[in-house]
């Protein structure tokens, strides 16, 4: 069950962060996963005041406002225009569309989830994170971390690179089994590999992958997946898991044009 | 924690206090919105869906709290467009047990501003009605209810761009 | 048998809206949760952790102190006199295993202690105040090892069973039992083409969108109001007076609109606790279980493993079946010994054989107690049968259609291991050839490779089910006249969805020469409507169906009495057209059957109303053949059922609409079963797939495309040529899709779900042993 004993919807960031400072207090993203299990939440801080609800395409980046919904993702034409509909396709096999018009882009890369479709596709590209007190951090380095009282306010994605977001699931809006996004850009290519089952991990791929032939892409395809750990779980083992990520991987290297292999 | 919250329900301003712990769908059923379910209370099966601000959400996993100012809409504020979709589903005895029907339809009718040209494909019929669980129609029946209800809309429209003409 | 249907179907075999569609679509407040009363008690239940325990103590003196908590029960303060929660016909086969609450715990879930308090916050936090000391016992997790265990399920002496079942709780037996025919081994001996193997089949849950719900209230008179999602209502009367040790007059139960059911609701899940609780306080309470409670402690498909052995001869005849199964009861027996037997029952009549052999074992194990889920054994049993003649076809290098249509049970076929009945009503060999002609099977089968490396297949398989429980099953319809010629038909089964209260009034309404609005429907009361077994083993339509025939028939006697009177002509001069009844000779001289109806209240004798029961001595089969096409990513092992389709005979098909999307809805579940659906288990005996984030089940992108015709035959004991067809569709697609996977890739899975892991993992171990 969930208790809530406080209840906020500060008018400014500053306020926000005052009270993410106090103990036992969260932000409330989309509350999509709230209900599971048992959570007390002394100080919830609700950001829905504060304007956060945005997708800014500018000349070199996407801004996209932390209580923008996945939905929107799902919708907004440039963004999917640019990448190539990944984020449809990232974000469109979470659960249905009334889930999508809850959970919110804050919550899914705050919560860092091993399960995420999001942050394995925002980690392929080149994304910032802005914190409130901190600044703009990279994805990278903010996936590696733990909980911060911070408030996530926005992400920024450069437009500098292709991605191509592949992942299978034991039926069609379950979790994945395994998610993978490739990108390439002009520091070259790299992918990464999430719902192992654990929280999504970057790995780079060979500065030589633009190029190559079939066999050479399997090779790389190969390594890349067994450059991470994969765990056990329900929606299947790891040599399943690092068996379907290789092909993923594989297929994305492909899909983003290495020329040799037929997608 | 309460916290009076100030809405408009189906069409009329209400002000209720809600424990700053309380979702949406139990808070409206308590209201008298019966058609709103609940199926999972884990945000999987679509059965609690409900509009804010006209758009399709999940009211179990919905603090109420955060309806402040909003509209909300339940199956209790569109009896008329239920009753036409509804005959749509029973036709094809696509209804069934009915549990999760007023989600659908809720869904169903949504997917009019989702795709304003009315024509929307199987595919993406399948999709987006895809978060409304349904354990007895094996959905086929929903298919065709939706496709025959948008044909007749797109026939309404075109007859009524007829008139105007 | 002379078919006592008279008159020609006007609504019956028509498309007609389900007479309750407005309420539903609408979302009128029409079910058990929408209609209980503000001030009822919540009630939650505190449940075991451990897979098998005893309770050494239990304190709840701290979570009575909690406000608003009226009343915590424990194992001592209930009934000690056991019985069982399955909704079945006196004695049942089920044995006497369950209390209300017991100081032995059987599975995680099983109940410790009823919190009754007049806030669900108040409830949930007694809950976790009450104080128990557990005596953590050694568990039986798996069933292949439960028999003859020296850890005992039920140990305790006052278990019983009413039935010989062949069980025995001193050797964790449920039931268990053997039946030959011919000399089995001694075929299987002799057979060119052997096959020898063993299928297993999992747990899945019937997952209807409304979970287990029951609220209580005392009446007028003192006695219990059960109102309650349930299928069974007057099985409810007899086992909620047993558990409560109260006299059954003491009891009333209704059943408002049920939001599914398929056999889960067949089971008296959720009533014994709001029952116990009204029962002792004299207050309305109320239980709805969540999600996470109708998930881990329900009434799920039993798991079985099934050996089945198949011979034929170098002519291609098949000369025997085996069958032995073993079904996972649980930590209760309930359905155990009767779902067991649909394994064998209605597996292995298919096919016409020299001999036969079906032997099984029942076990209790520390899980959740199994239930009665759509299908009732016959859908495992069908899985391994058809599974087996498949691969018995490969071995001898024959067509799976040819075989089929040459060893099938056609009309007028004897068939020894059911019961010995004939199949009067048999259109299975159409039901075959219509299905694979519309999957395409000659361009397709058995495998094709696309463009895009992935593979399609097809398969198909044959079931059957039954039409009621033969003997036993009663069906019982009331027709009573209005004013006007319009009626009221009160029934005591119980439509969950499926549309009975429209089929029969559809029925009614032909036989009584009127329109569906003049037929009002009723149902179901154990205090107003007349006794039905309740809506169970595909029986309503076949059963309670022909007591609907005979009652119009007997009450159109009735009306043609009163008009006689009332003309002065002999009633064999007299007939009846739905609004008049004239004589025959002479059709101007008529009285109406407004002038009827006043006339039968007022100064009248005998009321204008009739009351007809039937039960059946057979239990004809529905037949279906079902075609599956799958596509397979042979890199990832993704699987798809891209199409599905299948041809049903079900008799003469009441209501096509209702029968399409029983047939649909019965394919999906049967694919989720496949190919999906599982409830899976830890280590320590906890349900993992707890909610329907982890217990997955198809969604409307999940496959192609189901496509349903029907080959209607006409069955001589059913109303106007009706069988069943609640049950029948679910039975093709896991033997039809295991097929298909294996004439895609050449790997047969016996076990299910097929997921694509298991796919995958075997395509590579394929191609490792390379």
């Amino acid at each position: 069950m969930l208790h809530i004993n406080h209840y906020y919807l500060p008018d400014s960031l500053e306020q926000a962060w005052q009270l993410r400072q106090k103990r036992g207090s969260a932000v409330l993203g989309g509350t999509g996963w709230l209900r599971l299990g048992e959570h007390t939440i002394q100080h919830a801080i609700d950001l829905s005041a504060l304007n956060l609800n945005y997708i800014q395409e500018k000349d070199d980046c996407f801004l996209i406002g932390a209580m923008t919904t996945l939905r929107q993702l799902e919708l907004c034409q440039p963004l999917n225009q640019v990448f190539d509909g990944a984020f449809a396709e990232a974000v469109g096999h979470i659960v249905g569309v009334q889930f999508r018009n809850c959970a919110t882009v804050g919550g899914s890369v705050y919560g860092r989830f091993g399960f995420s479709d999001v942050l394995t596709l925002l980690l392929a590209l080149d994304t910032e994170v802005h914190l409130y007190k901190e600044g703009w951090i990279s994805i990278e380095r903010f996936a590696a971390r733990s909980n911060e009282a911070d408030i996530l306010t926005e992400i920024r994605i450069r437009k500098n690179r292709q991605v191509a977001y592949l992942s299978e699931r034991l039926n069609a809006n379950d979790f994945p089994a395994c998610a993978v996004a490739v990108s390439k850009g002009t520091d070259g290519w790299r992918c990464t590999i999430g719902a192992r089952p654990c929280r999504a991990k970057l790995v780079r791929l060979p500065e030589d992958t633009e190029g190559c032939d079939d066999f050479a892409i399997r090779k790389i395809a190969r390594k890349a997946a067994a450059a991470v750990s994969y765990g056990g779980g329900m929606r299947g083992g790891p040599a399943y898991r690092q068996a379907v990520a290789e092909v993923l991987i594989r297929r994305g290297i492909q899909a983003l044009g290495a020329k040799g292999g037929q997608a | 924690m309460n916290k009076t919250v100030t809405f408009t329900l189906n069409g009329k301003t209400v002000s209720r206090e809600f424990p700053c712990d309380q979702f949406l769908l139990e808070a409206l059923r308590e209201m008298g919105c019966k058609s709103v379910k609940r199926g999972c209370e884990t945000s999987a099966c679509g059965l609690c869906t409900v509009w804010v601000d006209e758009t399709p959400v999940l009211s179990c996993t919905t603090l109420a709290v955060r309806v402040d100012g909003k509209r909300v809409t339940t199956l209790e504020g569109l009896q008329d467009e239920a009753r036409v979709i509804g005959g749509y589903l029973a036709d094809e005895g696509g209804e069934q047990c009915g549990f999760c029907s007023p989600g659908l339809i809720m869904n169903i009718l949504s997917m009019e501003k989702a795709f304003p040209q009315l024509n929307p494909s199987e595919a993406e019929i399948r999709h987006y009605l895809e978060g409304n669980l349904c354990r007895c129609s094996g959905y086929e029946s929903h298919i065709r209810a939706v496709t025959n209800y948008f044909a007749a809309k797109r026939a309404e429209r075109d007859a009524g761009k007829e008139e105007t003409k | 048998m002379s078919n006592p249907t008279a008159k020609p179907a006007k609504l019956v075999g028509g498309r007609i809206r389900k007479k309750d569609w407005e309420a539903l679509t609408t979302g009128q407040p029409v079910y058990t949760d929408d209609i209980a009363p503000e001030n009822c008690l919540t009630i939650r239940l505190l449940r075991s952790p451990h897979a098998h325990a005893r309770i050494r103590s239990i304190n709840t003196a701290i979570a009575k102190k909690v406000p608003g908590v009226e009343a915590i029960y424990t194992w001592e303060d209930v009934p000690q006199r056991r019985f069982t929660l399955a909704g079945q016909t006196y004695p049942e086969p089920s044995a006497y295993d369950r209390l209300i609450l017991d100081r032995e715990l059987r599975h995680v879930g099983d109940p410790v202690a009823i919190i009754a308090a007049e806030t669900e916050e108040a409830a949930m936090k007694a809950v976790k105040l009450v104080k128990v000391d557990y005596e953590v016992l050694p568990a039986v997790l798996d069933f292949h090892t439960a028999k003859d265990n020296p850890v005992l399920v039920h140990p305790e002496e006052d278990w019983k069973a009413l039935c010989e079942v062949g069980a025995d709780n001193k050797r964790n037996l449920v039931a268990s039992d053997c039946v030959e025919d011919g000399n089995p081994e001694a075929v299987y001996a002799e057979c060119a083409y052997k096959v020898d193997e063993t299928y297993h089949t999992k747990a899945n849950q019937q997952a209807m969108m409304e979970t287990f719900r029951t609220w209580c209230q005392k009446d007028v008179y003192g006695r219990l109001e059960v109102i309650s999602s349930t299928q069974i209502v007057f099985h409810l009367r007899r086992i909620l007076a047993g558990a409560l040790d109260i006299p059954k007059s003491k009891i009333r139960v209704l059943k408002p609109r049920i939001g599914g059911g398929f056999g889960a609701k067949q089971t008296s899940v959720a009533e014994i606790y709001p029952a116990f609780v009204t029962w002792k306080t004299g207050k309305p309470s109320k239980l709805v279980f969540t999600r996470y409670e109708s998930q881990i402690a329900s009434s799920p498909r039993h798991e079985m493993e099934i050996r089945v052995r198949a011979g034929a001869d170098e002519n291609g005849k098949l000369k025997v079946l085996m069958v032995d199964t073993l079904s996972n009861s649980g930590g209760y027996a309930e359905h155990g010994p009767t779902t067991v037997g649909l394994s064998g029952h209605k597996s292995i009549p298919l096919y016409q054989t020299e001999a036969f052999r079906f032997a099984y074992d029942v076990v209790y194990t520390n899980r959740m107690s199994s239930g009665a889920y759509r299908g009732y054994g016959a859908t495992q049993g069908i899985f391994a049968v058809e599974s087996a003649i498949d691969e018995l076809v490969k071995k001898m290098g024959a067509d799976p259609v040819e075989f089929r249509l040459k060893n099938m049970t056609h009309e007028g076929d004897k068939m020894p291991a059911y019961y010995g009945e004939m199949s009067l009503s048999n259109k299975l060999d159409a039901c075959l050839e219509k299905a694979t002609d519309m999957i395409g099977w000659k361009d397709k089968y058995p495998r094709r490779v696309l463009e895009n490396g992935h593979i399609r297949g097809v398969g198909l398989a044959l079931d059957m089910q039954g039409s009621g429980i033969s003997g036993v099953d009663v069906g019982s319809v009331t027709i009573r006249v209005m004013d006007d010629g319009h009626y009221n038909m009160l029934l005591g089964c119980a439509d969950m969805g499926t549309g009975c209260d429209t089929i029969l009034a559809q029925m009614a309404a032909d036989m009584l020469d009127c329109p569906m609005e003049n037929i009002a429907v009723f149902s179901a009361d154990t205090d107003l409507s007349p006794y039905d077994s309740g809506s169970y083993a595909s029986s309503t339509t076949y059963i309670t169906g022909m007591a609907c025939v005979k009652c119009c028939k007997e009450l159109i006697g009735k009306i043609i009495a009163v008009a006689s009177g009332m003309m002065g002509v002999p009633a064999e001069e007299l007939e009846f057209d739905g609004e008049k009844v004239y004589v025959t000779e002479n059709p101007d001289r008529s009285v109406s059957m407004k002038d009827i109806s006043y006339q039968a209240q007022c100064g009248n004798n005998s009321p204008l109303e009739a009351t007809a029961s039937h039960f059946s001595p057979t239990s004809p089969p529905p037949w279906m053949c079902g075609a599956a096409e799958v596509d397979i990513d042979p890199e990832t092992g993704a699987v798809k059922v891209v199409e599905f389709d299948a041809a049903v005979d079900c008799g003469t098909v009441v209501n096509e609409n209702l029968a399409r999307v029983q047939a649909e809805g019965g394919i999906l579940q049967g694919i989720g079963m496949a190919t999906i659906e599982d409830v899976i288990y830890d280590d320590k005996g906890r349900v993992v797939t707890n909610s329907f984030m982890q217990y997955r089940m198809p969604t409307k992108e999940d496959f192609g495309k189901i496509r349903v015709e029907f080959c209607p035959s006409y069955e001589p004991t059913g109303p106007f040529g009706a069988k069943s067809i609640g049950e029948v569709v679910i039975n093709t697609p896991s033997p039809a899709i295991a097929n298909a996977i294996e004439n895609a890739i050449g790997i047969r899975f016996r076990e299910l779900p097929i997921t694509p892991e298991k796919i995958l993992m075997a395509l590579r171990e394929k191609e490792n042993a390379r």
